[in-house]
């Protein structure tokens, strides 16, 4: 592969491109995916290929071939620098990256490929059995995501990166006869130890879940460290961390958020970026402020969280490892709703209303859970108060659609207790008073079940 | 291509081959993008091993019967195919050009794409027989944003074509919808008590959700046997529709496909399955099988739907809009999700329509959700043209409380 990689980077200067990039790729793959009952599919393979962008001027083009012939490669070639040469019409010029000399192995206790493939299905097929009875679930499936990459990237202007990254990632899916769903992921980088690691963090999450319906209510939310990461990370923040065509306002306050990709054993660990910048933490937001995003070097000079999902793809702005902490500590309170996981985010709007669903929220009576129901909230983010729960920060790994592909990503959140929002179990009606949480049971809506709500906020 | 700078591209070539194997009751898959005799000798191995590994699916898993060595479909266009990358550049600059002329102030942030895509299908089932199809397309898609305090708006106009594409037009409509709602209003009234019309966008993002209510795989499916609209209303799969932008002429585990009637005279007849699915439900397979991702040769068959469209009482868009007055006219939807029973979206365009069908005032985002079966029950006119688009043949919807 790094072979190759040279070939194309003397191929493209001779074509004419002043600044020429080249990504080599080799993963291999184990993906298998099991219902309690079964397996449903197991998928392994080997999949490599070359990612190559040039630039001319101002213009960029990128082509990419998994097709490892010469003629291939060269025809990758010449179709990037053609882009390039046509794209020759913007302001901007990129600058390329110093050269240097990386070669980076994420740590690893036992590799997951020396193991026989039925043990490892056995132990996927026990996790989607232990959850179906953890949960009383009618359904289980779960996917498990084994990969080892080995990646470079190389510049004509003396870069040669190398990395590899063994990972494992789970996603599970459940639903049960109450007329909930859950879709749980957790990933980390390393080894097939990582398992013991992912098993655990479910079982943990499992225990706060709650199965017996119950009417009684609450004055507070909680949000677990998941579901504020869901809140945050997915809906809220994405306007304000990345480069975007319309700058948005005023973030929330009392909150930090950083993103660091120097954890190797987070699902977003990063060593350096796909444009060959090095990997460095950056304070995000701080005091209502935004201090850095998360940007390419396509979106201003600095740049360094440029990911994509493999050589296919060009790399956009992405996350590594995303932390949130609140200025403000607090202690659980006696009464209140908690938010283990978000199933449905409504999407962040003009008039800052967030919508949420949470089918499984555990009612607190007196510090003891009394049983669950299903909440609809909507948080107007200009009322918004935080607040952290002391000592419990936790993470998790997942898959995100950002600039490049589907990208390993980890957020990693405290328990936050939220003041600001409103409750509806039934999505139809809007009651808030004085910033406190307010419920109340809303009617069928015009008789046929159509509930239209502005997404203003009242008054 | 944002504001005239290119902002993404990319030109993939790729070759691969996906193994399946079926053996006492389980599968195995494997794949590899290397063609040597070696190497898809080790993927063969590779999956055999799988298959062995994994235990057995209920019912047993077994793969569907081979068509034979027949070829099937052939919408390959050799015009697109010969398109360079410098006629994509300058269709995206003509997307660009046709905002611009929309938009001579500058108040938007102008998005052009055009996505050129050749794909070509190969799918061997069981070892006996090879079927192929080639599909080529080109996709041009407009997309323009305007900041308007409080409102942040954004249309986005997707013109899909085999063949031909005009960029100028896509790239003004999207602006001039665009600048039509840089003063949108609150919608005051009451919302429940009046008729929607849904265009045919709007239609388009919504099936591309809603079509999983006939997903033989999903817990949230509607039963066979359901009456979930009105006599006159019929939904189908037309997978094999000529000209169609996601048509095909078999299925993604090598299954000849066809028209699937999922409900006929407002009941619901029949699931999108794969053989997988058709056996667990013990039904005929719809020859819905697709395979997701990028490199779909790297997925397993799960299920897809090929060209959803609905069929009804083929009224006129006049009459449609003589019947809605007074309601709303939804122009897009966004975020499509099903939740907990019941189909949510974003409205955006929406406007308020007055007595005479006319569009009054255009109206911030609305978000609307409704009850899965009242979502078809309610709707109470359709109209005889349709758009197409990848994944669905979309008339506008009347639907009426």
């Amino acid at each position: 592969m790094i072979e190759l990689t040279s070939d194309a980077l003397s191929y493209a200067q001779e074509h004419g491109a002043e600044y020429v990039e080249v990504r080599g790729e080799t993963t291999e793959f184990l993906d298998v995916v099991v219902e309690d009952r079964g397996v449903v599919s197991s998928i392994g393979g080997l999949y490599n290929g070359i990612g190559i962008r040039a630039f001319y001027g101002s213009g960029r083009g990128y082509s990419a071939t998994s097709f490892i012939t010469k003629t291939s490669i060269e025809r990758a070639v010449e179709e990037a620098v053609r882009m390039a040469k046509a794209s020759n019409f913007g302001p901007k010029r990129a600058k390329p990256v110093e050269g240097r000399v990386e070669n980076i192995k994420a740590p690893m206790k036992q590799d997951a490929r020396e193991l026989e493939t039925d043990e490892k299905i056995k132990e996927v097929l026990a996790l989607a059995r232990s959850a179906s009875k953890a949960l009383g679930a009618d359904y289980v499936k779960v996917h498990y995501l084994e990969r080892f990459e080995d990646r470079t990237v190389a510049t004509n202007y003396g870069l040669r990166l190398r990395e590899i990254r063994p990972s494992i990632w789970i996603g599970l899916k459940a639903h049960g006869s109450a007329g909930w769903e859950l879709d749980y992921e957790d990933g980390l980088v390393g080894g097939w130890e990582t398992m013991k690691t992912i098993k655990k963090n479910f079982e943990e999450f499992s225990a706060e879940l709650n199965f017996q319906k119950t009417d009684q209510e609450a004055d507070e939310l909680v949000l677990s460290p998941r579901a504020s990461a869901q809140l945050f990370m997915d809906l809220i923040l994405p306007p304000f961390l990345f480069p975007s065509e319309v700058i948005p306002e005023t973030p929330p306050s009392g909150i930090r958020v950083e993103d660091d990709p120097g954890d190797t054993a987070s699902y977003g660990f990063m060593p350096f970026d796909d444009e060959g910048v090095k990997g460095v933490q950056k304070p995000l937001i701080q005091s209502g402020k935004v201090i850095s995003q998360l940007s390419t070097r396509s979106t201003d000079e600095e740049g360094g969280r440029a990911r994509a999902e493999d050589f296919v793809h060009e790399p956009g702005p992405a996350n590594t490892f995303t932390k949130l902490t609140a200025d403000q500590k607090t202690t659980l309170p006696k009464d209140y709703y908690y938010v283990p996981y978000l199933e449905f985010l409504g999407k962040r709007e003009p008039s800052d209303l967030i919508v949420a669903f949470s089918p499984l929220t555990v009612v607190y009576k007196g510090g003891t859970p009394i049983g669950f129901k299903k909440l609809v909230f909507k948080l107007y983010l200009k009322d918004l108060e935080v607040a952290g729960v002391e000592g419990s920060f936790a993470s998790f790994g997942c898959l995100r659609e950002l600039g490049g592909g589907r990208i390993p990503v980890a957020y990693g959140s405290e328990t936050l207790l939220l003041r600001g929002a409103s409750l509806d179990r039934r999505s139809a009606g809007i009651s808030r008073r004085n910033g406190r949480i307010r419920c109340r049971e809303a009617g069928s809506a015009g008789g046929r079940g159509v509930c239209l709500i502005h997404q203003e906020p009242q008054g | 291509m944002i504001n005239g700078a290119l902002y993404y591209s990319s030109i993939f070539n790729e070759v691969g081959v996906g193994i399946r194997i079926a053996e006492d009751g389980a599968i195995g898959y494997s794949f590899t993008n290397s063609l040597t005799k070696k190497d898809i000798r080790d993927a063969v191995e590779r999956a055999f091993h799988l298959c062995k590994s994994s235990r057995p699916d209920y019912p047993q898993a077994s793969l569907p019967k081979s068509l034979g060595k027949s070829q099937i479909g052939d919408s390959y266009d050799p015009r697109i195919a010969k398109i360079n990358v410098e006629s994509v550049v300058n269709l995206a600059k003509e997307i660009t050009q046709g905002i611009q002329e929309a938009d001579p102030h500058g108040e938007l942030y102008a998005r052009g794409t055009v996505r050129s895509l050749e794909l070509i299908r190969a799918v061997d089932t069981a070892g006996a027989g090879i079927v192929t199809e080639s599909v080529t397309l080109l996709e041009g898609k407009a997309r323009a944003t305007v900041r308007s305090d409080p409102t942040l708006s954004w249309t986005e106009w997707e013109g899909v074509r085999v063949g031909t594409i005009d960029g100028l037009v896509e790239g003004s409509t999207a602006a001039g919808n665009c600048l039509s709602l840089e003063k949108t209003v609150k919608y005051e009234g009451d919302p429940l008590a009046q008729p929607l019309l849904l265009d045919k966008q709007a239609v388009a993002s919504i099936m591309r959700t809603a079509w999983r209510f006939f997903d033989a795989s999903w817990q949230g499916k509607i039963p066979l046997g359901k009456e979930v609209a009105q006599p006159f209303i019929s939904v189908y799969d037309d997978e094999a529709a000529v000209n169609s932008v996601s048509s095909r002429g078999f299925d993604d585990e090598g299954l000849k496909t066809g028209l699937i009637t999922l409900v006929e005279n407002g009941t619901v007849k029949s699931y999108l399955n794969n053989y997988r699915w058709s056996r667990k439900l013990g039904m005929n397979t719809s020859s819905s099988a697709y395979r997701y991702g990028s490199r779909p040769f790297t997925a397993h068959p799960e299920i897809g739907p090929t060209n959803i469209t609905i069929r009804g009482d083929d009224q006129s868009a006049e009459e449609l809009s003589k019947a809605a007055r007074g309601g709303l006219r939804i122009t897009d939807a966004h975020d499509v999700h099903i939740i907990d029973g019941k189909l949510a979206f974003q409205a955006f365009p929406a406007f308020q329509l007055n007595a005479f069908g006319e569009e009054a005032a255009a109206l911030r985002p609305v978000q609307v959700t409704i009850d899965a079966s009242d979502f078809f029950h309610s709707i109470q006119g359709v109209e005889r043209n349709k758009r197409k688009f990848p994944f669905v043949t979309a008339p506008s919807l009347l639907l009426m409380p």
